[in-house]
Order: C-alpha cells, then structure tokens, then sequence
C-alpha cells in the first residue's frame, strides 16, 4: 500500500518532509533540569510554573522599586477605570511568549510571565506549557492568579497579548477573566512620550535608552523566540528555553519599571534629571490635554528653554500660543509668535500679518510681516512646491494689503 | 418601448414564415403561458413577517417558497432548484427572517459566490429590514470591507454576506472574533449552488467542513438552505457539498408567460468542409430583426472581444438608436453598469449585448427576447441566460443561435434539454487529496484536531495520516490528545480556491528597468502557456516570454509586437498506475483508473496570426510534466477490430507507396538536409523517415500523393507521433474527438478540464487500442469517475451527433477536421461507435 506521502508527492506535492521526530533519550533536557520550578495541577491538567521573588528594594536600571509610587496621572491619560486601578496591589503585569506574529487561531502563547506587588517586594511568576497539551491548565492557572486583580498592565496587550489570551480561552472553552478587568497599555504613552526623543519605542529599547537597564549575555532577542520553542517541542531540549525565560522576567521587571518611571515623569517632570527639553513639551502637551494649563505652560516654558531641535522648537512656539490666543491673551501670543518669526518661521509671519491686518488694523505692519516672509522665501532651503505655495500665498496676501493701504490712504485724504 | 407585445408576435409570425429564417431554425419550442399559483402565508409565520410582506404587496407565496419553508421549519435542509426568475430568494428570507426574529440571538451567513451578487442582495435585503424596522441589520464582508467596519459588522450584523473566499481567509482562520455571531448561527444559505463544482467546488465543500468544524466547537449546528440553477443534480450536489441530508424543492407555481425557445443553426456555406456562417453574424441579423419591430432584446456572447464586436455591428445597422444600445461586461465602470441595469428595467435600454457578466442574480427585470451567441459552456448558463428573455406575462423569445463546435451542433438537436430535464451532473471530489491537504492544514490551524474526530466525513484514520505527515514537515505538533499547529504562517493566505495545487508560476512584467507582476498561471500550464520563447496573451496584449524559472516559479516577459503567436509541441505518454474499477462493456471493456500522464513540451512552432502560416520551429529543453490522475478508457475485442479492418474501416495497415519510392524519398531528404522537419535532429547511422502529410490513401493517383510538396522529413519518433495523429484521425481519434467535445456537457465541466488520447496501441491495455478520457486534475474531482458510470449513453449519443452532422468526411462539429492531418475518418468513427453501441450481428460487407 502506497503511503499517503509517497502519494502525495506523486502527485506533485513538495512536502519538504524532514525527519523531525525527537532526539535519543539522552539529548531530552526537560525544562525541570534547566530551571528551578515546579508543576501546578489543575483539574484541566498540568503545567510548570516558575517564581521570582524581588525584593522591596530592588533596582531595575535607575528605577527603585520602593520609590514611592503615584498613579493618578498614568491612570487619568490613560482613561484606566480608576475605580478598578486605585491601589498598586491591585495591579498585575504581564507579557507573553508566542509561536509567531502570523495572526488568527494558530498563535498560541507558550509562556505568560506576571508580575504582582506584594508587601515582601516584587513576585515574578512565569507558567511554562512544556507542550500545548498544557494550554488548558496554563489558562487555568493563569485566571487563578490574575482573578483577584482589578488592572492589567501591558506593553502593546491592548492590540497582541490581551486579544490573543482571549482568543486561547474561546479555543479551549474557558471563560476569559480579561473582559472584567482594566487594562493599562504603556505603549501608547510611550509613544507620546518620545516619539520625537527616540529612534524605537518597542520596550527593549525604552528599557536601555530611558530605564538605563543593560541584559545579560543570557538574552534571546524576541524575533528568535518561537523559533527556539518549535525547536525544543522537537528535540526535548529544553536548554535554549532558558534564554527566552531570561527574556520574559525582564520584560516583566522592565515593565513595572517603566510604569515606575512613567508615573514619577508625569508627576514630577521638572525633577527628573537630566532635563530632556523633548520629554518636557511632550508632557506639555499630555497636561493641555487632560486640561492642566498652568502646569503645561511651565512645561512649554521649561521644554523651550532646556533646548529642542529646530522644527519642534517651532512646533513647540505655535501650540503653546495657541494656548495663549484662544483665551485672547494677545500680548503672549504675539510674543511667541515673534520668537518663531526670529528663526525665519512663515506661518508665524503669517499669524502676525493677520493679527496687525484684523485687530491692530496696521496694514504697514501687516505688510511688513508679509514682506519679512517673502525675503525669508528666498532664503529659505524649502521644496519647489512648498515655495510655490508660500509665495503664492504671501502675494496674495500683499497684493490685498497693498490695495487696503491705498484705498485706507485715499479715505485719510478724502 | 411602446407595445413591444403585439411586435413580437407579429416579427416571430414573419420568422415563421420567412424561408430565409425558417430553414435555419432546426427547433421551435412554444411553452405554453402558466398561470400563477400562489398559497397564503404560512400561519405560522411571525406575524411582524407576514403584515410586512402584505405591506410590499405580496398576495401570497409560490409553491416552492411554501416547501421551502416548510422544510426548514421541520429542522430539514432544503436545496431549492426551480427555473430563472421564480423568485428563489424569497425560499430562503422567508425562513431566515422567520427565524432571526423570533431569536434575536441568531445569526445566518449568506454565502454568494461573487462580491457583486452579495452587494446586489444588501441592498434589497436592508430594504426588507428596515421595513420590518431595522430588527436584522445584514452586513456584508468581504475583501471590499473597510478596515474600520469590520468590528461593527462582526458584532452587529445578524445576517452576513460573504464569499467563500472571505469565509476561507477572513473569517474561518479569525473565528475567535466572531465566537458570537458562530455560537448563534442558525442558518447558511448557498446561493447559486451549481456555480460550486470541479476544483472551486471541492474547495469550497472543504471551507463548509470548517465551517461546520467551528460552529460545532462553538455549539452551533446550523441548517442549510441552498438554491441552485436548473442541473440534472442538484440534490446529490448539494448533499455532496454540505455533507448533510437534503430535501429537494423543485415544485415551481410561479407564473410566466408564452415562451418561445428557438435553435437555430446557421446556414452551411461550405457543404465539404461542413463550415457554417458565423453565428455572431447571424446573432446581429435576428437582433438586427428585433430591435426593427422594437422588442427589447438581450445579446449574450461568450467573449468580452465579440461583444465589442457585435456592439460595433448593430451601432453601425443602427446609428439612430446608439444610446439605446449597450455593451455590458466585466471591464465597465461600476455605475456604468448600475445605469444600464436601470436602463433595462424601465425600457430606456433597447438593447444590451453581454457576457455571462449578466447571468448570475443581477436584477435587470425580464426582456422579451434573449439572443445566446454560442454555446455559453453549461446548460446551467444556456437556461439562465436564455431565462432572462420572460416576464410574467406576454410572449417571449429565447434564441440560441449554434456555433459549429460539436456540442453546439449536438445541443441543437436536443432542446428537452433547455426546455426540460438537463443532462448536467455538477461534479466535485472534495476527497481529492491534493485539495483535502490544503484544508486539513487551514482546519488545523483553526483548532486542534483531537483524536478520533473527523473532518467532514474524512475518518479519523485517513485523517490522522495527513496530520501526522503535516507534522513531519513541522507544522503540527502532537501530544497524545492534540494535533498542535505550530509554525508561525496562516495557511489560508497561500491557498485559492480555484486551483488544485497550491504552487504558481508569477508573470513579471519587465519594462525597461522596472518591473511588474501581471498575472499568475498555475505550475503545471506553465510550461506549455509560458515556455521561453512563447507569446502569451493577457488583457489583449502579446508579451514575449524571456525566461521560465521553474525554481524561483517565475517566467520574465517583455511586451511584444510580434505579428504571430505560439504553439507548444507536446509529447505526451500515459501510464497505469491502477485499476479502480473495469467491466466489460458490448465488443470491448471500459475502466476507470489511475493513471499518470508524462507530458513534454519539446518546441514550439511560431504562426503567423494572419496567413497562419509557420514561420519558425524552436526546440526547448524544458523538464517533463507528470499528472497523476484518474482516467477513464475503454477498447475494444478482436472480433470487432477484425469486422471493422475487413470493412476497411480500421486503417492501420501497411500502405503501398509505389514502385519509385525510394528516389522519392531520397530526394526528400535531400531537400530537407537530412534534419527532421519536426524536432531537427540530425540523421545518424540510420536514414530518418519520409512522411504524407496527406495521407496516402486519400488521394487518387500515387503521383498527387508522393507530390514534393506533400512530403516532409521526420526522425523516427516524431514520424510514429504524425502517423498516430493521421491515423487516430481515421477512427479511434474521432472518436476520441467527439468524446472529449460531448462529454463536458454530462460532467459539466469545460473541454480544458478533460484531457483525451487515442492510441493505437495503448500501455493502458497491454497494447490494444484504446481512447482515453483523464480529469486534468492531479488525483481527479470526479469527472473520469461520472464518465465510466455514463460510458453506454455518452457512446450513443456521440453516434447520434456524428450521424446528424451533415459533413461528407469530418468536420469540426463532428469528429474533428480534417484538411492538414488527413481525412477525417467519420466512417470509420461512426463504425467504430455502432460496433460498440449496437448490439446487432457483424456482417462482413
């Protein structure tokens, strides 16, 4: 009897079938030789879980752990239920481990690592499925533990870790315990924080660039993750694990800093040293959203004078007037708009053409601005269209300037 | 149009009378007006339904909208198959929105097999909704979706629209996002059915096995509710696809009115050769008729080039009327066609020409005459198309003017099967293990198998070999209750539906420095659509092929303006892998079989597109194909060879060249610097052949035969391949060519999706004669199968269709041409049936 291969690939069929079946018994290193943990039981079945205990005073990068810790501000950004995220104890870190970014039913998350608060210090707790069969009693385990908390705290599980849990539990039939709790995304507030400050917000990097933290020589960089698991599925070999173990616990740690951190800058952001001008006008602006004025025009004030790069120097002038203009604070926004207008900026040129024209009624200074912009075009390196626009929007605008100033002069004649 | 009713009668009168026009019409079918039948509304129906139906006007409810209700009331499926225009929607909304609104959790998924016929049905099925006020809001999905809507539509939409194509890539792999709306779903509704057969159809019955693997695991068994155009099978078909017990409602009571159907075959203009005016001449001529007594009148064409062809033609007859004339095919704008559509129904639109673009759903309201250009390729098409001629009331016309293609000369002797009961059975294998492969791998990402569970009704023990090889390659993982997929893909991105094998060969474009994908052609065409060196038409335009890489599955063109295209010269060999089945059959003995199919693309010919005249031969050095499928073949006893050779009806017998042979031939091979003509290998030790491109035995005197001009050099083997091609002209490759012609029309299928060979002496029969039919398929989707089981009939009515046709000695309509590679041999095709059909005593003549 032909098999099923053999007809296959008469067929036409390129299977690429390797021999992938396991290794001798002595290549088997179970993950119990690797890394102390134990395996928990549960009515679904088994699956091995590994603890950490931190303790109170441990530092992550420049981050202390017993720092006092406010998360009024992170919450408030971040629209977290606050009535389920009051207390730090009532908040659980995770990440998770995957076979793969492809997408839809077959990604399934080999290793969830938690983080929790407790009165000893930090407890890190990692549940391990040693093969899928141990999916089910991972997702119990996992909803034992997170069931008391009242927030989740994640890197990017509003888009990956949270749906992609979600979706295990519906595959194993098993209530999710998410869809009741708060869920806390960093990511977002990181990219608010240094989308203009830093080349990368993926956590690892925010991890080295602002928390200062540096991995050991055991670290697997993520895109090789579920490489090595499909890997140690077949050969037993549980070694490599130890790397992508090593790379969830600072995940974790990271992540708990990172909230640290984050909690610490908005409150305290003048205190944070060294002054990053670019971290101050990002929180700025988090302030004038969440309605803080006062505070984001110390911010504005304190970001322009630590120095930021040109073009967010500028950007940084005009939403600060802003501030100022639509409370019909003329004197303020002129004078911001002038700071802008001494780096040869146009549309503030602009602005104060049109202020001069409609509420000074000074079409000479109005006409003077204008002029200004139309000497800086010159001048300026801007792309032929962007010139083109400009130009033909200053003439316009002088032409019409122009045809007031005479018509004006003849009215003082008249 | 003003009072087109009274025109029509008065144009088909002079039809009638018209000798021009009546000598060519073989077949006049009048079906009577038939009154409407209607029932009330079930009882039960909930009464918010039933008050919004009175409101829309409907009285009362068909026959077969009643059973279909009925049937799905009782928890039954139903598959509903009743003519064109009968008002088969409503089998399905009635339940579905019965039942939807009693449970407002449920769902049902609509599935149609194009985005059109999905958006065409929203709009009508929102208008229902929302007079029913907004209680099933429908939504459809489909790869036209937004990004932005597709949460909104999975968590509200009760009643969704999608494709299969959808169901496969979108929504089975991401079924975690719609656990829901899978929990709740009640309903699936198929809309035209027989459009799912071949490959597409085994594909799509293998999307319906996840399907209902997925709703199982969620909780759902929903019920099925199927429509399908008029087929010969629609029960079996049905049943086949969704692997469920299904009733069959094919009572229609709707009404409609005088039908006329009309064959009508061109007029022969070349009595020899059997060549008949074209028949989109004809199609303009009738049209031409039509739109001169103002009956509204749609064209149909099977290309989108005759379209314009035909539009051009009565533009041209009737320049006045240029507004009123439409084209109508794939290629126009969107709101191009909405206009026309419009313009249709309220008779602004005169007259349309079309392409099967028209056929399927779109509503156009009925026209009072329908013009089929050619054979549309199904039965299935020929009704729906002829179908849209007929409104409820008042005569219509359906004309399907034949081309000289067999199965149109064939068909126009049968119009029961327009008229009445169609001979199509609508095949498909979702077993077929290339195609099975795909799914196991997609319904194994989707969830993990479990031990002892089936797919469909694949066994756990055949399943369990395809999970266990799909873990060897490393996708799967299993543990001693899982299959686990584990690779990092989504299997269903790489799959289509409309191939057998996954693999295809991309067509870049280059063009001076940039390049372009324009197109795809699947692995196994590859070599013989774009071999180096070949033309390759797409949207109209030649492009040149530079290079075929077979491993990168990449073939590099260039655009070209080159005044001729190409031809692959082929070698082909078949081998018997096994015997499924066998039995003897009158004189011979027929079998189904797997079998596999070496063939070589070993040249190509260049032929001028105008003179067709061979411009050049190149040889190409290209890897065999193999095809592993199932055939089906049959040959026949000594007994009957004996009658046929001594009525010298079977000519494979040594030819007498004459006396001066040799000088002849020496001179020829001279002439042809002793190179075969064909392959242009070199003589070696032993002299190469000289071959009749005229058969010997058809000409008169031995001097017109051994004529220089009609003699041609061959090496050894491509002589024995010319012989076989001369030789199975005479007989068995007749018969073979009217088979491979006919036979699409039983399995439904079109004439590429078969592969046909007579052979003298064949492998597959230890060297008897043999004419072999084998799906094009690896492994098969069944046609070879349906072709074995019908092998009495399909041989009878060949002989009818060769009897009938009017030819002296073969023409395209019948056994094939004759002209360059012999006679036609249509008396020894014809014997060859009657010894293998009639069961009467041979006698010697």
């Amino acid at each position: 009897m032909e098999s099923l291969s053999d007809r296959l690939k008469a067929l036409g069929v390129q299977l690429g079938t390797q021999n992938l079946r396991p290794h001798s018994a002595q290549d088997r290193f179970p993950i119990e030789d690797v890394i102390a943990g134990e395996e928990i039981e549960t009515p679904l079945g088994v699956v091995f879980q590994i603890t950490q205990q931190f303790d109170i005073h441990y530092q992550h990068g420049q981050v202390h752990f017993d720092a006092p810790l406010n998360l009024q501000l992170v919450r408030e950004w971040g629209k977290t239920d606050i009535e389920k995220s009051n207390q730090i104890d009532q908040l659980i870190f995770l990440d998770t481990e995957t076979t793969g970014l492809a997408g839809g039913a077959g990604t399934f998350a080999f290793l969830v690592g938690l983080g929790i608060w407790n009165p000893d210090g930090f407890r890190l707790v990692q549940l391990f499925m040693r093969n899928p069969g141990e999916e089910p009693a991972m997702l119990a385990v996992l909803n034992r533990i997170v069931a008391p908390f009242k927030t989740v705290v994640t890197f990017n599980g509003k888009t990956f870790d949270i749906p992609l849990l979600n979706s295990r539990h519906l595959i194993n039939s098993i209530t999710t315990p998410f869809s009741n709790m708060a869920h806390l995304d960093l990511l977002p507030l990181a990219r608010r924080l240094w989308r203009n400050r830093l080349p990368s917000r993926a956590l690892g990097d925010l991890e080295r660039d602002i928390l200062g933290v540096v991995r050991s020589g055991e670290e697997i960089p993520g895109w090789m993750v579920p490489q090595i698991y499909v890997d140690y599925l077949r050969s037993g070999d549980a070694r490599p694990m130890k790397g992508v173990l090593y790379h969830n616990a600072m995940d974790i740690l990271s992540l708990a800093a990172l909230l640290h951190y984050d909690a610490h800058l908005l409150e305290n952001p003048l205190k944070i040293e060294p002054t990053e001008g670019l971290d101050l006008v990002a929180i700025a602006q988090i302030y004038e959203e969440m309605g803080d004025l006062g505070k984001s025009i110390e911010l504005y004030e304190a970001g322009l004078n630590a120095g930021l790069p040109q073009p967010i120097f500028i950007q940084t002038l005009h939403r600060y007037a802003s501030i100022y203009r639509k409370r019909n604070a003329w004197p303020e926004t002129i004078a911001l708009w002038q700071r802008a207008a001494e780096q040869q900026d146009i549309p503030a040129a602009i602005e104060l053409a049109k202020y001069y024209e409609h509420h000074e009624r000074l079409p000479m200074d109005a006409l003077r601005w204008t002029d200004n912009a139309l000497g800086w075009l010159l001048l300026l390196p801007l792309r032929p269209s962007e010139k083109l626009y400009w130009k033909s929007e200053l003439e316009h605008r002088r032409d019409r300037l122009m045809r007031k100033i005479r018509t004006g002069a003849l009215e003082d004649g008249g | 149009m003003d009072s087109p009713q009274g025109n029509l009668d008065s144009l088909l009168l002079r039809w009638h009378k018209d000798h021009e026009i009546s000598d060519n019409i073989v077949h006049w079918t009048v079906t009577p007006a038939r009154k409407a039948v209607l029932y009330p509304l079930p009882a039960e129906l909930t009464p918010v339904l039933g008050k919004t139906l009175e409101e829309l006007g409907y009285k009362g409810i068909y026959q077969h909208q009643k059973l279909a209700y009925q049937t799905i009331k009782m928890g039954l499926n139903a598959v509903v198959s009743t003519s064109t225009a009968s008002g088969k929607t409503l089998c399905y909304n009635l339940p579905v929105f019965d039942g939807l609104i009693r449970d407002s959790n449920a769902r049902a998924i609509y599935i149609f097999p194009t985005k059109a016929l999905a958006h065409d049905q929203q709009e009508t099925l929102t208008q229902l909704d929302e007079q029913l006020g907004g209680v099933v809001p429908a939504g459809t999905y489909d790869g036209d979706t937004p990004t932005a809507h597709r949460a909104f539509i999975r968590s509200n939409a009760r009643l969704l629209l999608t494709n299969p194509d959808m169901l496969h890539t979108g929504i089975l792999p991401q079924h975690t996002l719609w656990a829901e709306f899978l929990r709740n779903l009640r309903f699936i509704v198929i809309d035209e059915l027989h459009v799912y057969r071949g490959v597409f159809g085994s594909h799509v019955a293998n999307v319906i096995r996840r399907l209902k693997r997925i709703a199982a695991h969620y909780g759902a068994y929903p019920q099925f509710i199927l429509t399908s155009a008029t087929i010969s099978n629609p029960l079996a078909l049905a049943e086949r696809l969704t692997e469920e017990q299904c009733k069959l409602v094919d009572e229609d009571s709707s009404p409609n009115g005088e039908k006329n159907f009309i064959l009508y075959n061109p007029p022969i203009i070349d009595a020899d050769l059997g060549i008949r005016r074209s028949a989109s001449s004809e199609g303009v001529q009738l049209a031409g008729d039509l739109l001169a007594y103002r009956v509204q009148t749609i064209l149909f064409a099977r290309a989108r080039r005759s379209v314009e062809m035909i539009l051009r033609a009565l533009h041209s007859r009737y320049p006045e009327e240029q507004k009123q004339i439409h084209g109508y095919r794939s290629g126009y704008l969107a709101n191009e066609r909405r206009s026309i559509e419009r313009g249709l129904r309220s008779g602004n639109v005169h007259a349309v020409v079309a392409t099967s673009a028209l056929e399927l759903g779109i509503d156009i309201g009925g026209m009072d005459a329908s013009i089929v250009v050619g054979y549309p390729g199904t039965i299935a098409s020929l009704r729906q198309q002829i179908g849209r001629a007929g409104r409820r009331s008042g005569t219509s016309v359906g004309i399907l003017v034949a081309s000289a293609a067999p199965i149109d000369q064939y068909l126009i002797q049968h119009p029961e099967f327009v008229t009445d009961r169609s001979p199509e059975n609508a095949l498909i294998n979702p077993d077929n293990p290339l195609i099975l492969l795909q799914h196991i791998r997609c319904a194994a990402f989707e969830l993990p198998f479990r031990p002892g569970e089936k797919f469909g009704t694949i066994t756990w023990e055949t399943l369990k070999e395809f999970l266990d090889l799909l873990e060897q390659t490393g996708l799967l993982h299993s543990t001693e209750n899982r299959y686990y997929w584990i690779a990092d893909q989504y299997p269903a991105q790489e799959i289509s539906l409309r191939n057998a094998t996954a693999q295809n060969v991309v067509l870049r474009l280059e063009d001076e420095g940039n390049s372009r994908i324009i197109g795809t052609v699947d692995q196994i065409s590859s070599t013989w659509l774009v071999h180096p060196g070949a033309i390759y038409l797409h949207e109209g335009q030649s492009y040149l092929v530079k290079d075929l890489d077979l491993e990168q599955f990449e073939a590099k063109l260039v655009e070209s303006n080159e005044e001729y295209f190409t031809e692959a010269k082929h070698q082909t060999e078949v081998e018997k892998i096994s015997v499924i089945e066998t039995s003897p059959t009158l004189r011979g003995e027929k079998t189904w079989g797997e079998i596999q199919v070496t063939t070589q693309i070993v040249g190509f010919r260049k032929i001028n597109w105008i003179t067709r005249e061979t411009l050049g031969q190149e040889l190409l050095d290209l890897p065999p194909n193999h095809l592993r499928t199932t055939g089906y073949w049959f040959t026949l006893v000594d007994e009957a060879i004996d009658y046929l050779r001594q009525n010298q009806l079977w000519t494979n017998d040594a030819n007498n060249y004459g006396s001066n042979w040799n000088n002849v031939r020496q001179l020829v091979r001279e002439r042809d610097q002793f190179t075969c003509q064909m392959c242009g290998a070199p003589e070696t030790d032993r002299p190469h052949h000289v071959h009749h491109k005229v058969p010997l035995r058809s000409f008169v005197s031995l001097e017109q035969a051994n004529n220089l001009e009609n003699l041609v050099t061959l090496c050894p083997s491509c002589h024995r391949r010319a012989e076989l091609v001369v030789k199975i002209c005479s007989g068995l490759s007749g018969v073979r060519y009217v088979l491979s012609q006919l036979a699409p029309l039983f399995v439904m299928c079109d004439t590429e999706d078969l592969g046909a060979i007579s052979d003298i002496q064949s492998p597959l029969t230890d060297g008897r004669p043999v004419v072999l039919l084998y799906d094009q398929v690896p492994a098969g989707i069944g046609l070879s199968e349906a072709l074995y089981h019908m092998h009495d009939s399909l041989l009878k009515e060949a002989l009818e269709l060769v009897n009938r046709c009017p030819c002296q000695d073969g023409c395209p309509s019948c056994v094939g041409p004759g002209g360059e590679n012999g006679a036609g041999g249509k008396q020894e095709a014809l014997a060859l049936l009657q010894v293998l059909t009639s069961d009467g005593q041979l006698v010697v003549t």
